[in-house]
């Protein structure tokens, strides 16, 4: 063992024997321990030498040293033919990077005294940028490892690099060519090296300041090997490119080129340092896709029109990387998908065209989603342009562009039809996807406030008449609108859902009633209170209300005179509803109320069910077998169209004979006379007679359901305006058409001049006022 | 823009002209009794029904004696100067707030120019039926030939756009109008339809832009 305590030392005689001794481990020559053991010792002698520490001389020896060996190795290769120089070069370097990490290790104590003065240095002047720059100058001495790093790099790469260099381009282009470059390990080995020789060994106690961490530093690698490759990399495929344009159509050259992305990137992961894989891949995109991107767009709406979804695959993956590179395919994707939505809901005919309109629109948006999802990886911008395109189409205006949208009103038909009893069943998760479907649709709508309106109009007759497959589904459909466009959307369809359990209740709470007070009251009935403005009838009757001006006093819904027989019933639910509601107010909706009769005078004891104004006109034959048109009217009170409507029904239904026939179309004269028909008979015991459809009474309820929606929106709007104002108390034109826009979203589109119309109409009723500053508007309190 | 200042010094001069109705006031201070005085004068004719007041008919009298035509615009600034309430009319406290302050402008300013925009926005109030919301159509055409006049070169189109509606005109259709006649080029290239005008004026761009390059040159000699 030998003391650590400093002493005078002979440096020339030490370092005698550690030269050759330091030689020996870089070319990794083996050594004893003991030896290891004793040069360490040695280095600890030097440095803390008496009466002044040798570091210094030390250090200028091991670099002349270091000098002397590199110099050496540079000789060995610069004999070596070019043919062998990559594998000797890298040869000798593996041994060197291996020797020198081991001398670095060596001089560990050296390397320890130099980083400790540079610490100091770096924490004292690190605040003072001025010193600090100064410093970050090369310093003057390094890492042992890193001297005998920069050695090699300037005593044997420098010399060597242009022949190196060419060496390797030529080994990585034979590679591209499909030649074989023999051991790809010391192509890659040999890379590596400019790397590495800039790197440095670290030490245990340097690691221990984590910000001191070595830097890998790429500068020499970039500047010697990979500008000149990247530079190489863009001729050759850029070459390339040309050639493969010449002989092949572009579907071909999008799959080759995809081939050879994969294949470069392959080849620049396996021979060059991570960092070279993106500037290299992006230097193929733009010579092999940016440069010839003009080609690609030109046949993209060919691919597209003929839905090639392999072309259109390669294509998306070709041109996704590019800076905005999809947008115009995306752009073509939106144009398709339009066009055949147009096409698809373009030429509807027949009675079922709220079906065939959702059913086709359904198929292209479920068609191209798929697409989207296969062939555009489910691409965000391709999501966008799917919806784009199918929100054209569902909110397509027909009639040269004039007319409101179609719709809201097809899918609201739609799916009455589904949720109205038919003979057609549905299992519940059947119903469950259509309504889904139809949710799809929905979502595309933008005046959802005009689908709302006839939704409301045909739930309501579901309600109302029965005709619901079932409550269940009733409910799935408006929790899915509500989850589509929130509570209020559905809060009237729900009041109307709640009636109707009441009415229940109520019906029952009748009956007891009625057993309690001893009250007879036949025939029983099933009463429905509705509540007023949560319906939408009672404001808009679907049948027109005869009126009647002679008939004094009474309210024009009176001058129906309701059949004698029904007036007990009716009566006694009015005195008992009455009593037990306090103040309230009941109107009777009589044309929307339903009779079961039953038929004592033909062959089988027949139920028919029908509206209560054609009981009335029936049961008018209880007193006569015939009459005329005239007295039927006398009688019941009711003119006009709904008389001959419901005459003309009874008589299809085989109820009333008449003597002559007539067109359907006809008016019937008022004095035709009707027969009743003891002689009826029909295949079923229980048949409905058909409610009279009003005549265009679709088109009136369009008519009825714009002009409607339309007061809706004015207030919608005109209430929004002015919620935004209230809180911003000032805002600009432009910002307040924004929010508006932003708040009525969910329940339609409105367009500018309707937004404008609003505020000025609000200007004139003082609750905004124009600031001075042109374009802004500020809320009156 | 378009200067927005009515000649009002061609009305000034008209008023010396007639230095003998007001007396020598613009010379000296003004006086109460003659202001008075010359109230009087109109006041109270045996035509008209309103007591204490200058009425329609003492009105033209008054315009005569200036050599006033009923529709020359400088009746409009005179009215909007006395802030008269009533067309054709004005009572006592209206004309002795009207002359002190065409008093004043006389007296410290040489060549008077009156800006058009209060007289304007003044008109409306002005030629508004009492009670109603909004300035009657005939009306408003009226004001718009006098005030507009050789200052806005689209009047007679918008005179025929605003026939063709046929309806009363909103206040804020009136003040947004003068802005708009202030602020764009003839051939209405720069206005701007995102902007916060009046769903009319934008109606009336929409309406007026191909008439206008139609007879463009016609225009530009106006």
């Amino acid at each position: 063992m030998y003391s650590l305590r400093p002493k005078a030392i002979d440096f020339d005689a030490m370092w005698g024997s550690l030269e050759p001794s330091i030689i020996d481990i870089i070319m990794l020559k083996p050594i004893t321990n003991k030896e290891w053991n004793y040069m360490f010792g040695d280095i600890y002698e030097i440095c803390v030498a008496i009466p002044d520490p040798l570091t210094d001389k030390l250090y200028a020896a091991v670099k002349s040293a270091l000098e002397r060996h590199a110099t050496t190795q540079y000789e060995k290769l610069s004999d070596v033919p070019s043919a062998e120089l990559l594998n000797e070069y890298h040869r000798l370097w593996q041994v060197y990077h291996a020797g020198a990490r081991y001398v670095h290790s060596l001089f560990r104590y050296l390397n320890r005294q130099y980083a400790k003065t540079r610490k100091t240095n770096e924490v004292n002047t690190m605040p003072d940028y001025q010193n600090f720059a100064m410093y970050i100058q090369e310093p003057e001495t390094k890492e042992i490892g890193s001297l005998a790093l920069e050695m090699w790099r300037s005593r044997v790469m420098c010399p060597l690099l242009q022949s190196l260099t060419s060496l390797l381009l030529a080994a990585i282009a034979d590679d591209r060519e499909g030649k074989s470059v023999g051991d790809p390990g010391i192509v890659s080995g040999v890379i590596q090296s400019f790397v590495q020789v800039e790197e440095s060994f670290g030490s245990d106690f340097v690691a221990i300041i984590p910000q001191d961490k070595p830097k890998v530093n790429f500068e020499f690698y970039r500047q010697s090997f990979e500008n000149k490759f990247l530079e190489n990399t863009k001729v050759f495929y850029g070459q390339l490119a040309d050639r493969l344009l010449e002989k092949m159509d572009c579907s071909q050259y999008m799959r080759t080129v995809i081939g050879k992305l994969e294949e470069e990137e392959k080849r620049t992961h396996r021979f060059c340092p991570t960092i070279t894989l993106a500037p290299c891949t992006k230097i193929c995109q733009e010579v092999m896709i940016e440069r010839h991107k003009e080609r690609l767009h030109a046949v993209a709406p060919e691919m597209i029109e003929n839905e090639k979804t392999e072309d259109l695959r390669n294509m998306f993956i070709l041109l996704k990387p590019l800076p905005s590179g999809l947008s115009l395919l995306v752009a073509e994707f939106e144009k398709y998908v339009k066009r055949k939505g147009h096409e698809a809901v373009g030429s509807l005919q027949g009675d079922t065209i709220p079906q065939q309109f959702v059913e086709r629109v359904l198929a292209v948006h479920e068609k191209y989603a798929a697409m989207k999802d296969q062939v555009f990886m489910q691409n965000p911008e391709f999501s966008g342009a799917l919806d784009k395109a199918l929100q054209a189409v569902v909110n397509v205006r027909e009639d040269n562009k004039k007319g409101p949208p179609k719709a809201s009103e097809r899918l609201a038909r739609y799916t009455d039809l589904l949720l109205r009893k038919s003979v057609k069943g549905f299992t519940d998760p059947e119903m469950e996807s259509s309504l889904s479907k139809a949710i799809i649709i929905f979502r595309y709508i933008e005046d959802k406030d005009v689908f709302q309106k006839y939704y409301q109009k045909m739930l309501s007759q579901r309600l109302i008449l029965s005709l619901s497959v079932s409550m269940d589904a009733e409910e799935l459909m408006i929790t899915k609108l509500k989850n589509a466009c929130g509570y209020e959307f559905t809060s009237k369809l729900n009041r109307m859902f709640t009636d109707i359990g009441l009415s229940k209740d109520l019906g029952t709470k009748f009956k007891d009633y009625l057993v309690e007070k001893n009250i007879k009251a036949n025939p029983t009935m099933t009463p429905f209170v509705l509540q007023a403005g949560a319906w939408p009838i009672a404001a808009t009757p679907t049948a027109p209300i005869p009126t009647n001006n002679d008939n004094e006093g009474n309210t024009p819904q009176l001058s129906f005179v309701i059949p004698s027989v029904l007036a007990d019933s009716a009566q006694a639910f009015q005195a008992f509803y009455v009593g037990s509601h306090n103040g309230r107010k009941l109107t009777w909706l009589w044309h929307l109320s339903n009779v079961d009769v039953k038929l004592t005078y033909a062959d089988k004891p027949y139920i028919a069910v029908m509206s209560v104004h054609q009981m009335a006109l029936l049961y008018c034959f209880s007193e006569a077998d015939s009459m005329t048109l005239e007295s039927l009217e006398e009688q019941t009170k009711l003119t006009g169209e709904l008389l001959q409507r419901n005459v003309k029904a009874l008589t299809e239904s085989g109820l009333l004979g008449m003597e002559k026939k007539l067109a359907v179309t006809e008016q019937l004269p008022s004095d035709s006379i009707f027969t009743l028909n003891k002689g009826i008979t029909n295949k079923k015991i229980k048949f409905k007679v058909s409610v009279p459809q009003m005549q265009r009474q679709q088109e009136k309820e369009s008519e009825h359901v714009n002009t409607t929606v339309h007061q809706d929106r004015k207030y919608y709007m005109e209430c929004a305006i002015v919620r935004i104002m209230k809180t911003r108390k000032v805002l600009r034109h432009a910002a307040l058409v924004q929010e508006v826009i932003e708040q009525t979203r969910t329940r339609f589109s409105p367009d500018i001049p309707f937004i404008k119309k609003s505020i000025e109409d609000l200007i004139e009723k003082m609750y905004l006022t124009r600031t001075d500053t042109h374009d802004e508007y500020q809320y009156l309190a | 823009s378009r200067n927005t200042t009515l000649g009002g010094t061609h009305w000034h001069d008209k008023l010396f002209e007639h230095e003998h109705l007001f007396g020598d006031q613009h010379q000296q201070r003004c006086d109460e009794t003659s202001v008075r005085n010359l109230f009087e004068r109109y006041a109270n004719d045996p035509l008209d029904s309103q007591p204490d007041r200058i009425g329609p008919h003492g009105v033209a009298r008054l315009l005569r004696d200036l050599s006033l035509d009923a529709e020359d615009r400088r009746v409009l600034v005179l009215a909007s100067k006395m802030e008269a309430q009533v067309m054709c009319e004005f009572s006592l406290p209206e004309w002795l707030k009207g002359m002190q302050t065409l008093n004043t402008i006389f007296r410290f300013t040489k060549n008077a120019i009156i800006s058009v925009q209060p007289v304007y926005q003044f008109a409306f109030g002005y030629g508004k039926k009492a009670g109603h919301r909004n300035l009657d159509l005939d009306i408003a055409l009226v004001y718009w030939r006098i005030l507009f006049q050789d200052q806005f070169p689209l009047l007679s189109l918008w005179e025929e756009f605003m026939t063709a509606q046929g309806k009363p005109v909103t206040r804020d259709t009136w003040n947004l109008l003068g802005e708009f006649a202030a602020t764009f080029s003839e051939d209405l290239s720069d206005y701007d339809e995102d902007g916060a005008w009046p769903v009319v004026l934008d109606k009336f761009v929409t309406w007026a832009r191909p008439r206008v390059s139609e007879m463009g040159s016609n225009y530009k000699n106006i």
